[in-house]
C-alpha cells in the first residue's frame, strides 16, 4: 500500500503545530544566546576590572620591593652602600680585577677599613643625634674621596666604613696620608668642634689572591693589631702580615683546643701587708703554659678577646682560682684574693648573677674578694659602675682600682665611686729613690686616700729601698718582683713560709 | 533538566515512531513547556516523566524498558558528539571515567546541574561493580547508557540491578559481568 499524496488534515495540523514549536523553540534559543551574550560581555567587563585591579596591585608590590631594595643597599643614615651590598660588589670588582688585570701589572684592588674610635665618648658628648651628625659627615667625606678613584664606599657596621678602588701601592699609600687628612678634619656641632679618632687597615688583592674572603681576614687581621694603638693609624696588609696573620691563624686554633682542654691556669702574685706578716693577699693572672714555657697574658688574651672566647677562659680561671685560694683563706695565710674584671664585663647585666652562682659553686667566701678594675671604667656610663658596685658591695665584695695613675682619671668620678682601693701603678713606684716629685705625689695620694678610707695598694715594687719607702710613705700593700713573681699554686704553697717569714723580717726592721 | 535530555528524547521517539507519534505525546502529556524544547534551555523533569507516561500509553510499551531504550539511543549520540572520552580507555575505564571526568565537565558548562553519582564499589578484569545514586530515579536511563555504550566498545556484558536504601537514600546498585 502507497502512502496518500495528499496528507491528511490531521497530519497537516500536526507538521503545523511542529513548525510553530521548532519556531518557538528557536526563539526561546535566541532569548537564551542573547542573554549568554550579556553575561558573558559584563563577565568579560568585570575580568578586565579585574585585570586593571591586579595590575595596579602588582605595581604598588613592585615599587615597594624596588623600595625594600634600595633600603638593602643604601644605608638609610649614611647613604653610602651596605656591607652586604658592597661585599656582593668587592667580589664582583675582585673578579673582574683578577680577569682583566695583566699579572705583571702593578695596579691591584684595594679593600681599605675605617674604624672610627672611643665613639662611645661622642654618644656621650654629643647625643644620639649629634652621634648621627658626625657619622653622616664622616661618610660625605669619604664618598668624596672615593668618588674619583673608581671605588665603591660604604658603612660597614655602627662605626665601621669601608672602601674599595684600583690602585698601586705607593697610589695607595698617598690615598691613604690623603684620606686620614680629610678625616681629621674638625667637625663643628652644637658650636662645639669635634675631632673624629680612627684606625684604618688595607689589604691589596695581590697578596690575598684576589680572594674577598682571603682578603677581608687579611684586613681584619691588621685592624685588630692597628686598633690598639692610640692614636690615628694605619697599616697596609704586607708580606710581614702575612706571616704574622699565619702565626695567629696557628695562636687562634691553639686558643680552640686549650679552652676545651683547659689548659689555661691561674698563676698568684704575692701582695704583702705593710704592717701585718701573718698573712698576704693574692691577685690571679691568666697564665697558658704551652710548648714548655707559658705565654703570657698580654700575648694571648687580646686573641681570645677577639675569638669571643675569653668569657668562657675567664670563667675557668676564677673557677680554678677560687678552687686553690680556698684552703689558703681557711688557713688564714691568706686574706684575700684579687682578680682582675674588664669594664665591659662589670656592666654586663648579668654579671653579678654570674658572679654569686660561680661562688656558691666554689663556696668561695665573697667578703675575702676583691675585684680589679682599671681606670678606664669611667670612661663607661657611670651610673650602671655605680650601681653594680653596689650591689657587689653588698655581697661583701670590694672593688679596687688598677693601674691607678696612668689613665687620665676624672678624680671627682672616681670620688663618687664606692671602691675600696687604689693600685697606684708601677710607673710611679719605679721613679721614686731618684725623682722627689713622684715620692711627694705618692705621699699626697694617700693621704688623699686616708680621707676617704681608700687603701693603698703600691705595684711593681722590684727593691728593698722601694719597699721601705713606700711603707713609711703609707702605702698599706705592697706588690712586686721584689716579693714575688707570679707562680703556680704548687710554688706558691711552698714559698708561702719563705714569703711570711720575709715580711715578719721586714717589719722588725 | 538540562534541555538536551528532551531534544534528544523527541529525535529519538520520532526516529522510532515517527513525527506524529511525538506530537501525540506533546499533544496528550500537556505540559507547561507545550514540546517547545531547546538543548540549552533547563525544563522541569517531570515533564519528561509525562511524555514517557504519554508515550507508554500510546505505544503500550513498558515504562523502563521506554526510558532503557532512551538511554541507549542516548549513548550513540554521545558518542558522537564527544568522541574524546572514548579515547584511549576500555568499557570500564570509561563507566569510572563518567564520575570522575565527564560530569566535572558538565560542571564546568553547567555549575546548577543536577547529576546522579557513580561510585565504584569493586573492579576486577571482568566485572565492574557501582553504585547509582540519584534523587530522579532514573537508573533505567544509566541501564540503557551502560548497555549502549558496551555495544560501542564492541563488548558483550551482563548488567543487574539492585536497590536498596541508605540513610534515606535510594542507591541502585549496578554488577557488570564481562561475558
Amino acid at each position: 500500500m502507497t502512502e496518500p499524496l495528499i496528507p491528511s488534515a490531521e497530519t497537516l495540523q500536526a507538521l503545523q503545530r511542529r513548525t510553530e514549536r521548532e519556531k518557538s523553540a528557536r526563539k526561546v534559543a535566541e532569548k537564551l544566546l542573547e542573554q549568554k551574550s550579556l553575561e558573558l560581555y559584563s563577565a568579560n567587563q568585570a575580568l578586565q576590572a579585574a585585570q586593571a585591579e591586579l595590575k595596579s596591585q602588582i605595581n604598588v608590590v613592585e615599587s615597594e620591593r624596588d623600595r625594600i631594595k634600595q633600603i638593602a643597599i643604601t644605608d638609610s643614615l649614611t647613604k653610602l652602600t651596605t656591607r652586604s651590598a658592597f661585599l656582593e660588589n668587592l667580589k664582583a670588582h675582585l673578579l673582574g680585577h683578577a680577569l682583566s688585570n695583566a699579572h705583571h701589572s702593578e695596579t691591584e684592588l684595594w679593600l681599605v677599613v675605617i674604624r672610627l674610635k672611643k665613639f662611645k665618648r661622642v654618644n656621650e658628648q654629643l647625643g644620639q643625634i649629634g652621634a648621627d651628625k658626625v657619622l653622616q659627615i664622616t661618610a660625605q667625606r669619604l664618598a668624596q674621596f672615593v668618588a674619583d678613584k673608581q671605588g665603591e664606599a660604604a658603612r660597614f657596621s655602627g662605626t665601621e666604613f669601608a672602601f674599595y678602588c684600583p690602585a698601586t701601592k705607593p697610589q695607595l699609600q698617598t690615598y691613604l696620608d690623603q684620606l686620614s687628612h680629610c678625616l681629621s678634619e674638625t667637625i663643628a656641632i652644637n658650636n662645639r668642634a669635634y675631632i673624629v679618632e680612627f684606625s684604618i687597615a688595607a689589604g691589596g688583592s695581590k697578596l690575598t689572591d684576589n680572594n674577598a674572603d682571603t682578603l677581608r681576614t687579611a684586613v681584619d687581621h691588621v685592624l685588630s693589631k692597628v686598633r690598639r694603638s692610640d692614636r690615628n693609624s694605619l697599616m697596609i696588609y704586607d708580606e710581614v702580615e702575612r706571616k704574622g696573620s699565619r702565626f695567629r691563624k696557628q695562636l687562634e686554633d691553639e686558643i680552640r683546643i686549650s679552652l676545651v682542654n683547659q689548659e689555661f691556669i691561674p698563676w698568684f702574685q704575692p701582695i704583702l701587708y705593710s704592717r701585718d706578716a701573718r698573712s698576704i693577699c693574692l691577685e690571679a693572672l691568666a697564665r697558658w703554659p704551652k710548648h714548655g714555657g707559658v705565654i703570657r697574658p698580654d700575648q694571648f688574651i687580646p686573641v681570645a678577646h677577639d675569638l669571643g672566647v675569653w668569657p668562657e677562659i675567664d670563667k675557668q680561671l676564677f673557677v680554678t682560682a677560687c678552687e686553690q685560694v680556698k684552703p689558703l683563706i681557711d688557713q688564714g695565710s691568706v686574706t684575700d684574693l684579687s682578680v682582675n674584671v674588664s669594664p665591659l664585663q662589670l656592666i654586663m647585666p648579668d654579671f653579678i648573677s654570674g658572679l654569686k652562682r660561680l661562688l656558691a659553686d666554689t663556696k668561695f667566701p665573697a667578703d675575702h674578694l676583691i675585684l680589679e678594675i682599671t681606670e678606664d671604667v669611667l670612661i663607661e656610663d657611670v651610673a650602671t659602675i655605680h650601681s653594680q658596685i653596689q650591689r657587689l658591695h653588698a655581697l661583701g665584695i670590694k672593688i679596687a682600682v688598677d693601674d691607678f695613675g696612668t689613665g687620665y682619671s676624672n678624680l671627682k668620678n672616681l670620688i663618687d665611686l664606692p671602691i675600696d682601693t687604689v693600685k697606684i701603678d708601677r710607673s710611679l713606684v719605679m721613679d721614686i729613690e731618684r725623682d722627689n716629685r713622684a715620692t711627694m705625689l705618692i705621699s699626697t695620694l694617700v693621704q688623699w686616700a686616708r680621707a676617704i678610707n681608700v687603701s693603698v695598694v703600691a705595684e711593681g715594687v722590684e727593691t728593698e729601698t722601694q719597699a721601705i719607702l713606700l711603707r713609711a710613705l703609707g702605702c698599706n700593700r705592697l706588690q712586686g718582683y721584689y716579693f714575688g713573681k707570679a707562680m703556680s699554686v704548687k710554688h706558691l704553697k711552698r714559698e708561702l713560709p719563705r714569703l711570711l717569714e720575709a715580711a715578719e723580717f721586714r717589719q722588725r726592721a | 533538566m538540562k534541555g538536551v535530555v528532551f531534544t534528544e528524547f523527541m529525535e529519538h521517539v520520532e526516529s522510532v515512531h515517527g513525527p506524529l507519534v511525538v506530537d501525540k505525546i506533546i499533544e496528550t502529556s500537556d505540559t507547561d513547556s507545550d514540546g517547545v524544547y531547546t538543548a540549552v534551555g533547563t525544563y522541569p523533569c517531570a515533564e519528561l516523566v509525562s511524555l514517557i507516561v504519554a508515550l507508554s500509553q500510546h505505544s503500550g510499551d513498558q515504562i523502563p524498558h521506554i526510558i532503557t531504550q532512551f538511554g541507549e539511543s542516548l549513548s550513540l549520540s554521545f558518542k558522537r558528539d564527544f568522541p574524546a572520552y572514548y579515547e584511549d580507555v576500555d568499557y570500564f575505564d570509561f563507566v569510572e571515567c563518567v564520575e570522575h571526568r565527564i560530569h566535572v565537565d558538565v560542571l564546568k558548562l553547567y555549575p546548577d546541574a543536577e547529576l546522579p553519582r557513580f561510585n565504584t564499589l569493586e573492579r576486577s578484569p571482568d566485572c565492574l561493580i557501582i553504585d547509582y545514586i540519584s534523587s530522579r530515579a532514573l537508573e533505567h536511563l544509566a541501564l540503557g547508557l551502560l548497555q549502549g555504550s558496551a555495544r560501542q566498545f564492541g563488548e558483550t556484558v551482563d548488567i543487574t540491578m539492585a536497590t536498596r536504601h541508605e540513610a534515606e537514600q535510594r542507591i541502585v546498585q549496578f554488577t557488570i559481568n564481562r561475558l
